[in-house]
């Protein structure tokens, strides 16, 4: 799997401060002040409670695997998806770097990394830990 | 209020092509409903309501082409490949309002010969397209998760191709006819772990449509009554992250749609399952409560879903897996062969008899990311 092979991803106005701190490594999650919760993918009003605006907070990006997928063969090679279990809960569907693929289990500790796609965007993948 | 009993489908047609590069998809379409009435005994002037989905691609021009010029009730609602049998429901319960009296419902296309469509995506575009997220991978990470929770293993899977491919031999149209062992199944190559190539259905062209109606006017056409008895639809997304990825959207809609027929599922004689991929009848026969949840491998293992062997026959006409599954979306055929068994008019050597209670459930979309879920149940009336 080449990453120049992937295109970039599309954003809009709600995402891009989750894309401009992915430009200097930092990954955000959003986090609700009325239930408390972390929900995923980002979003200005909790999914969870719908009470709320949520707020941007710095996560590690640690989690747990909680299901995986290698895809053997596509147009841009084999390459691995999955859920990971974000330590604040979440569960996250991520791709992990092709250094990683054929190495994935249930219950292995991986962590949210960035590296940038075609034209240079980067990108949110997984990497085992 | 329910809309049991208050519709029954008079008019099925499932096109007999399976690879179609002589033909559009519109003129695929027209094809189907045309079939469809004619097995009705109805005409196109007699249709006032209509349902597609994105397979019709504007649902306007599709009505304006095949000059269905009495409509007063129409939805294009699209839940992927389960979108028919919700169309089933919504149809029964205009039909039930009185927003219409003879419903058709179409699908049709070409996905051998189009150009691939691009995968819809909403709001969480940024996060998902980049990954190369395509049915056999994001079914698998379902699959993965069952193995792990329940213990659910490769040749239990292997099971629901095996009796597909059974009743697929005695299908004339269905793309695959010969029978497979298990043994087949786990040496076919892998194509996203744990699912291997015969775990995923064909990619077929054609397509297939029914004609809904009321239970007066289908008495006054002479065809079998096959009535709809209950019906339910659901949509099962991540819900914030919370994603549980040990049931389906069928959770909700096999259970409700039974209950609103006042059966259960030992009740049912025969069951029209999607099949896009094995581990998705798996899901939806424990979700319905054909069997517990987690015991749906011991359930489909030694043939228990082959017609005259096993306890639940399903998908008699070889099903997406073998036979047919026209524009990457099964629940057409699901609700066609349904229909065939409960008329008494499947294959011979897969007919189940006396069979007039049948049961229909789908899931479109994406298994393990966001899907649809449509499931109803079919009687037979003397």
């Amino acid at each position: 799997m080449s990453y120049d092979l992937i295109s970039p991803p599309p954003l809009n106005p709600e995402s891009q401060p989750f894309w401009d701190a992915a430009a200097k490594g930092t990954f955000l999650i959003r986090h609700c002040p009325a239930c408390d919760q972390a929900h995923w993918y980002p979003r200005t009003i909790c999914p969870l409670c719908h009470q709320a605006d949520t707020e941007w907070r710095e996560s590690p990006g640690t989690g747990t695997i909680y299901t995986w997928t290698h895809m053997r063969k596509s147009p841009r090679g084999p390459f691995a998806l999955a859920y990971l279990e974000l330590d604040e809960g979440p569960r996250v569907y991520v791709q992990f770097r092709p250094e990683d693929s054929e190495n994935l289990e249930i219950g292995k500790r991986a962590r949210i990394m960035f590296h940038p796609v075609k034209d240079g965007a980067p990108m949110m993948f997984a990497e085992l830990i | 209020m329910s809309i049991k009993g208050v519709a029954s489908i008079v008019g099925i047609y499932e096109h007999p092509l399976r690879k179609a590069p002589d033909k559009s998809t519109p003129q695929l379409h027209y094809e189907c409903a045309k079939g469809a009435l004619e097995d009705a005994g109805l005409t196109f002037d007699d249709v006032d309501g209509y349902f597609c989905a994105g397979d019709a691609g504007w649902f306007m021009s599709m009505v304006d082409y095949m000059g269905l010029r009495n409509l007063t009730y129409f939805d294009a609602t699209d839940i992927g490949g389960s979108s028919y049998i919700a169309h089933l429901n919504d149809a029964a319960a205009a039909i039930a309002m009185g927003r219409c009296k003879i419903a058709l419902v179409t699908l049709a296309g070409r996905p051998r010969n189009d150009p691939p469509q691009p995968r819809p995506y909403g709001p969480e575009a940024g996060w998902e397209m980049p990954l190369g997220g395509t049915p056999p991978n994001i079914y698998a990470l379902a699959a993965h998760r069952h193995m792990h929770e329940f213990g659910t293993t490769s040749e239990q899977l292997a099971w629901i191709k095996v009796a597909a491919s059974h009743h697929a031999q005695h299908n004339e149209h269905a793309m695959l006819r010969d029978v497979v062992t298990v043994d087949d199944v786990l040496n076919s190559p892998m194509i996203a772990d744990p699912l291997h190539r015969m775990d995923c259905c064909v990619v077929s062209e054609g397509g297939g449509a029914f004609i809904i109606t009321t239970p007066e006017i289908a008495k006054s056409l002479g065809k079998a009554d096959i009535r709809v008895q209950g019906a339910a639809q659901a949509i099962k997304g991540q819900d914030g992250g919370r994603i549980d990825l040990t049931y389906s959207g069928a959770a909700f809609t096999g259970p409700k749609a039974m209950e609103e027929a006042g059966v259960k599922p030992s009740d049912i004689k025969y069951a029209s399952i999607y099949d896009s991929f094995t581990i998705t009848v798996l899901m939806q026969l424990e979700d319905c409560g054909f069997c517990e949840k987690g015991k749906g491998g011991a359930f489909v293992a030694d043939g228990n879903l082959i017609s005259g062997q096993g306890k639940l026959p399903f998908n008699t006409d070889g099903g997406g897996l073998c036979n047919n599954h026209p524009v990457n979306r099964g629940g057409m055929t699901k609700v066609l062969e349904a229909v065939r068994q409960l008329r008494g008019e499947a294959h011979p050597a897969v007919q189940v008899p006396n069979c007039d209670l049948a049961f229909v459930t789908g899931i479109g979309g994406t298994l393990a990311v966001r899907h649809g879920a449509a499931s109803a149940v079919l009687e037979r009336i003397a």
